[in-house]
């Protein structure tokens, strides 16, 4: 009996059915974690050389010895942030950025609100007369654009600058694909309490949408802090040069590389900043919503 | 509640910002004061330097003309073009403006001559081809303030590691220690074969070089397609066959950094400037020569100029002060400060003293702009990826030319 129970001790257990699949999970999850490690290490290999690169002094690169912290140098951020005017710049930019985000939020909301939910005459064919705009070159409409501003006086003014920003089809489009899945009864509802339109917007719509609002917040944010045709056809002076034309103002035909990353490092900390706040939503967003940066 | 928080903080920030419109614009200057604004580009390397040489060119300006303001803006080279056009169509554009002869032709219809704002001395002090370079049905369409040459510029440490001790002065001789430097493992020269490059720098004076030119004398074709045009691409050829140039550099355009140039691995190059080549070879390794001859003599350089557009409001304020800026005084200063060349016979040689740009100071006077043709740019753009393709084997050097010819014709009408 005793040899029957130490042979069972000792004896090799067979393998149950539930250890396998938790031997394959995990070997799954160690090559699932090598993989994304990888992956990670290669998406974050052009920003570690971007901002490695931008503080070598001026010279060849070689490989791998360039990719290594040092020799170090400041030099190319001397010249770029020692401009008398990048403070004035990064302002400018703020206001552009920031003053559009909310602009475009504002009104795209409105607009996809209407699209969506609201019956009037001649609504598909405005709504597809909008969207037609993003078929569109920017550059087709430039010229007229400029033209109309610089007629209402608009050149070199934070407004001439921001006001032709604001009428964004892509962010009216997003909108209104987001509201129109928001279900008819609850607005039916606010209608049959007896809420204006204005209150149906501001207390149905806005709560219902924060995630599309921060996730288009996002990249509309960052689409004005890298812009810089329109800022450098509006902003003629150099007090209305935005953070991308003021550091370009600065450079040679041909710029030193570590100057042109240095320029790129500056240009890119606020908008990480901001991306590392809104990160969920952005995530979120693009999940939902199929907008790439 | 939060909600209408929300939206009342969203009323603030765009009331503030229609508030801050009154902030920005330059306005249109003090009243009484003729206003002219000039555009100028990053020709003085380091921008507070820049900044502080037009603030004291104003200022002496206005001390003698106190009814003038002129405001002058450094724009960037970026986009440089769409700027100037989209501003012209707006009617918002500059009063002057820095351009180079290869944008004279596109701007023409808006650029007023300035021979009437300029005096006789001024005139007749420019340099022949500085004035043939800015002119435009006999008329100068700018006032020249630099010049410059991009002649052939050497790696001594090269020549020094191959034991080549003289410097090629002809094509013929590149050819000849070609090997000697491939046996060694360096590059005998660079050819920028990228389709972006401009061939201002790179094919045309090796074109120019062998007796031929980009367009027939009435401009009505184009003259690349001829016997000076196959000798010119074929030892371009021969180069690259030869395994005497760095192909990767004929598909793409990296940074000077990531090429062999920086390395200290081409013995010559003709594209670039001395500026650019100092902080990788040092400049007491820079050995420059006079421009390379095959059937004659002749390499590019550049001339800037100060325009006035059409649209100028004070056209007398905006002349004088072209007059005052393009002076040799004052264009003098502005070389010296950017380490261009002098378009004045009066002022003499700049760098007598500098071994570089003292030997490329002497070519200026045999230098050239290209073609001041209004299809120059667009011709270049057809001609481009033919060179590139007869200098990758795809095309014969015949059937590239022909090619690139054909396609040119309709543009030329």
């Amino acid at each position: 009996m005793t040899d029957v129970l130490v042979r069972q001790a000792t004896a090799p257990a067979p393998p149950s059915p539930a250890r396998r699949p938790r031997r394959a999970g995990r070997a799954w999850l160690v090559g699932r974690t090598v993989l994304l490690v990888i992956g990670a290490l290669v998406t974050l290999f052009p920003f570690y050389a971007m901002v490695v690169l931008s503080f070598k002094p001026a010279g060849p690169v070689t490989f791998p010895d360039s990719l290594l912290p040092w020799p170090f140098s400041t030099e190319a951020y001397d010249q770029v942030i020692g401009a008398k005017s990048v403070l004035r710049w990064m302002w400018n930019t703020v206001v552009y950025s920031v003053v559009s985000v909310v602009g475009v939020l504002l009104f795209a909301s409105m607009a996809g609100y209407a699209f969506a939910k609201k019956r009037f005459p001649g609504k598909e064919a405005m709504f597809w007369s909008f969207l037609a705009m993003l078929m569109v070159p920017y550059h087709v409409t430039m010229i007229p654009t400029f033209i109309v501003i610089s007629q209402l006086n608009g050149v070199d003014t934070y407004w001439g600058m921001i006001v032709p920003t604001l009428a964004n089809a892509q962010a009216v489009f997003l909108m209104r694909q987001f509201i129109a899945s928001l279900p008819d009864s609850l607005f039916e509802a606010a209608r049959l309490d007896g809420c204006s339109e204005w209150r149906v917007y501001v207390s149905i719509v806005l709560p219902l949408i924060k995630p599309i609002l921060a996730t288009l917040g996002i990249f509309v944010f960052l689409w004005h802090w890298n812009d810089f045709l329109w800022p450098l056809i509006v902003g003629q002076s150099l007090d209305m040069r935005t953070l991308t034309t003021g550091i370009a103002s600065l450079q040679q035909e041909n710029v030193a590389l570590n100057m042109l990353l240095a320029g790129s490092v500056v240009a890119f900390v606020p908008i990480f900043v901001a991306y590392l706040i809104g990160q969920r939503y952005v995530t979120e967003g693009v999940a939902t919503s199929g907008i790439k940066g | 509640m939060r909600v209408r928080k929300s939206l009342s903080a969203v009323a603030v920030v765009l009331v503030a910002a229609l508030v801050a419109t009154g902030c920005g614009g330059s306005g249109s200057g003090d009243s009484g004061k003729k206003s002219v604004t000039m555009w100028i580009y990053p020709v003085i390397f380091d921008e507070a330097k820049h900044r502080a040489y037009w603030d004291e060119t104003v200022k002496a300006f206005q001390a003698a003309n106190p009814d003038i303001e002129v405001k002058a803006e450094i724009f960037p080279w970026a986009n440089r073009d769409q700027a100037l056009a989209t501003a012209i169509a707006g009617n918002k554009g500059p009063d002057v403006v820095y351009l180079i002869p290869d944008q004279l032709p596109k701007y023409v219809r808006n650029i007023e001559p300035v021979d009437a704002y300029l005096d006789e001395a001024a005139r007749s002090d420019y340099l022949d081809n500085v004035v043939k370079a800015v002119t435009i049905d006999g008329k100068m369409m700018g006032a020249p303030v630099l010049t410059s040459a991009v002649t052939p510029l050497c790696n001594k440490k090269v020549f020094e590691a191959v034991g080549q001790e003289t410097y090629p002065t002809s094509w013929n001789d590149l050819l000849e220690m070609a090997p000697k430097f491939k046996a060694k493992g360096y590059d005998m020269t660079a050819y920028a074969g990228d389709v972006k490059q401009t061939l201002n720098q790179t094919f045309y004076p090796l074109l120019w070089q062998a007796g031929g030119d980009v367009f027939s004398p009435d401009g009505k074709s184009v003259g690349f397609d001829s016997d000076a045009g196959r000798k010119a691409l074929g030892f371009v050829k021969q180069l690259v066959d030869g395994g005497y140039v760095d192909k990767s550099l004929l598909t793409s355009m990296p940074p000077i950094e990531q090429t062999r140039i920086a390395q200290n691995k081409v013995g010559c190059v003709w594209h670039v400037v001395p500026s650019e080549l100092e902080k990788f070879w040092g400049k007491e390794n820079i050995k420059a020569l006079p421009y390379l001859t095959g059937t004659k003599q002749i390499g590019y350089g550049t001339v800037g100029s100060l325009s006035m557009l059409k649209n100028a409001e004070n056209k007398e304020a905006a002349g004088k002060w072209i007059a005052f800026a393009s002076n040799a005084e004052n264009a003098k200063k502005y070389d010296l400060a950017s380490s261009f060349f002098s378009a004045k016979k009066s002022t003499g040689a700049l760098y007598a003293d500098d071994p570089v740009l003292g030997e490329q100071e002497k070519q200026v006077a045999i230098s050239t702009v290209g073609p001041l043709h209004e299809k120059a740019r667009d011709v270049q753009g057809v001609l481009a990826p033919e060179i590139q393709a007869a200098l990758l084997g795809k095309k014969s050097v015949e059937q590239a030319l022909s090619d690139a010819a054909k396609a040119a014709g309709p543009l030329l009408g």
